[in-house]
């Protein structure tokens, strides 16, 4: 287990209230399952100029990753948000490369 | 908390979100049920029996505050929590938003197991709170209408139609149930007994005081009505009753009255309660019976108190005599347009003295009351009672009062009677038959049609006809719905409708030309909750007489 990952399942635990390390490791995985979602999504919206598939989607991944403690991707998808909102999608192209990044320790290569 | 499962709907189009709740909530006293599209969670709504909703806002369909519409068209309470990261970037109007309805919660998606269990409890214990005190409402609003109907049992009949005199009253509780009592007995030899009371306050203190009083007026009257009646004797009993059977605060003002229509004399004591308007309907006026203010202490308030025919107020009366009681809630009644006006003495009297001889006393108490609120006196503060009494006048011909109960069989035989005697006395048989079937029309109409279907609550129909010269007066009051004779025209004479009704060999609905055929002329008024039809039938040959 990565260093990421043991942060993610004691917030887990301490937030969430969940001991269970078999429903932890059931919640990451749809974690994960999210993540690459809008890690497909994200791109799309970037291609297609399209700013509030992008706000959305930003907002969708900034909620779930708050949920696990995920606090790196917590704050990219807000900055994604503003750029979003701006359709500064340059700066946001910029923000998905960080995004990509930050989700491999957890999610692993997307 | 207490033990219960709470059924939770919890709708996210992030199926993460959904699991994440229904893990976290994961052995508590809660059952998760999911959805992840808006129509899903409708049925799922409609389908289960929910104690309360989770809803994200920014879906992919409809957001979260379209979905709080829907649901409000089922359910007006049941909390809503909505959970969304969207206050990351605090919005005010979004947060005004969800708290636009009363039982909306917002709580932030990065949530803990601690803040989610937090607001679930507080939104739950607020919501059962909410709906134990509806359910105890509704449950005292049942019992207070079961009071109110057992009151108006205990209550003697709207009306008195007796030998010598009419006599009728309005019983008008604030709110269901009331703090007045009313008795009236018939002492016979045209002698009638009036007890009017008034438990201090109003509601069902003033009402659980009311039944034991009113239950013992009713003893009190017709066991003496047989001797020798006196109406202070009535308030020492009454006032014993309340001192030992009540505590300091239950004490009731107090008018017992005796009229004796044929020797035209009033005898009545108050204890504390408003006196009796005594009005001479051929002058129109008011005249003063108590100038000395004589009166006692309200009933319930002293054991020591002594009422003795000192205290009474002894008056003679002309013929056209018009007697009126009230209990003082009448003149407490305020104007919502003006709070601190209220009716007063002043104003109520000269409506008293507008009132002419020849209207029926049946009907006046509902005059009154009709016309307090014409001159904008139309927020009761305190139970309502209010009582008409009057000599009967045949004025040298013929006035038959009946009360009939509203039954069609009592029907035809009450009008199939006063034919005969209208008969007898016109020596007119086509005449008395005409009023024979206007009567018969006429009230079968009211009974079908204007009533009550529920057979106890209906009142008696009071029918008045007087014969005078050529014409006879047909009174009618009854407690039925208002309708208009014109607008049942609808600008047809009553040949046209009578050939219509041939025509359509249609048998319904023939009363009302017979009727317009028969009356000379008809007028109809409405007064509080009563109408009164009078109907004017001439003298005429036979020959005109409908075929």
């Amino acid at each position: 287990m990565t260093a990421a990952n043991e942060r993610i399942f004691a917030y887990i635990k301490d937030n969430l209230g969940i001991d269970d390390t078999e429903i932890v490791k059931d919640l990451l995985q749809e974690y994960c399952v999210t993540v690459r979602e809008y890690l497909i999504k994200i791109p799309q919206c970037l291609e297609q100029s399209d700013g509030n598939g992008l706000y959305r989607a930003a907002h969708s991944l900034k909620g779930c990753s708050g949920n696990v403690g995920h606090e790196q991707v917590r704050e990219l998808c807000l900055k994604l948000e503003t750029f979003a909102k701006d359709k500064d999608f340059a700066e946001a192209r910029v923000i998905l490369g960080q995004l990509q990044e930050a989700t491999i320790e957890i999610c692993g290569d997307n | 908390m207490d033990n219960k499962k709470y059924n939770i709907l919890v709708l996210d189009d992030e199926r993460f979100i959904l699991v994440t709740v229904k893990a976290c909530l994961r052995g508590e006293n809660f059952n998760v049920i999911t959805a992840d599209n808006v129509q899903d969670a409708l049925t799922e709504f409609k389908r289960g029996n929910f104690d309360l909703i989770i809803t994200d806002i920014l879906m992919s369909s409809i957001d979260g505050f379209k979905f709080r519409d829907l649901i409000r068209g089922y359910n007006k309470r049941i909390p809503i929590i909505f959970l969304t990261s969207l206050l990351d970037d605090i919005d005010n109007s979004l947060l005004s938003r969800i708290t636009r309805d009363q039982y909306s919660y917002y709580l932030n998606k990065t949530f803990t197991k601690k803040t989610l269990l937090e607001i679930l409890h507080q939104a739950l214990a607020t919501y059962k709170s909410i709906d134990d005190v509806a359910v105890l409402q509704r449950s005292i609003d049942d019992d207070l209408t079961l009071a109110s109907q057992v009151q108006r049992m205990m209550l003697p009949n709207w009306c008195l139609t007796a030998k010598g005199y009419s006599a009728s009253y309005l019983y008008e509780p604030m709110y269901k149930v009331s703090g007045d009592l009313f008795e009236w007995v018939d002492l016979g030899q045209e002698r009638c007994l009036g007890v009017i009371g008034d438990v201090a306050g109003h509601g069902i203190h003033a009402a659980l005081c009311m039944a034991p009083i009113q239950t013992l007026i009713k003893r009190l009257g017709f066991e003496r009505a047989a001797n020798n009646l006196q109406v202070h004797e009535i308030l020492s009993e009454l006032n014993e009753f309340l001192c030992t059977q009540f505590g300091v605060n239950s004490y009731m003002t107090c008018l017992v009255a005796i009229w004796d229509f044929r020797n035209n004399h009033l005898v009545y004591q108050t204890a504390g309660h408003p006196g009796i308007i005594c009005l001479d309907t051929e002058t129109s006026e008011i005249r003063n019976i108590n100038p000395e203010k004589r009166g006692n202490l309200p009933l319930g308030i002293s054991p020591q108190t002594q009422y003795t025919t000192k205290d009474n107020i002894e008056v003679d009366f002309s013929d056209e005599t018009l007697f009126i009681a009230y209990t003082d809630g009448l003149l407490d009644i305020g104007s919502k347009s003006n709070p601190d006006d209220f009716l007063g003495e002043e104003a109520l009297l000269p409506l008293i003295s507008s009132l002419n001889k020849t209207t029926n006393v049946i009907s006046i108490p509902y005059r009154i009351r009709n016309a307090i609120e014409q001159i904008g006196f139309d927020y009761p503060s305190d139970d309502i009672f209010l009582f008409a009494i009057k000599k009967k006048n045949d004025n040298g011909g013929i006035a038959l009062f009946r009360n009939i109960p509203a039954d069609i069989l009592e029907i035809e035989d009450a009008v199939a009677e006063t034919a005969r005697m209208l008969s007898d006395f016109t020596g007119n048989q086509d005449w008395s038959g005409r009023v024979e079937i206007l009567l018969s029309e006429f009230l079968t109409n009211i009974v079908k049609h204007g009533l009550e279907k529920n057979h106890s609550q209906r009142k008696g129909i009071i029918v008045r006809v007087m014969v005078s010269g050529s014409r006879i007066f047909v009174n009618v009051i009854d407690h039925g719905k208002f309708w208009d004779y014109q607008e049942g025209l609808s600008g047809k004479d009553a040949d046209t409708i009578l050939n219509e009704l041939n025509e359509q060999r249609n048998l319904s609905g023939r009363g009302l030309p017979i009727i317009l055929r028969i009356a000379e002329t008809i007028t109809r008024e409405h007064f509080w909750g009563i109408n009164e039809t009078t109907f004017v039938v001439a003298e005429k040959k036979s020959e005109d007489v409908i075929k």
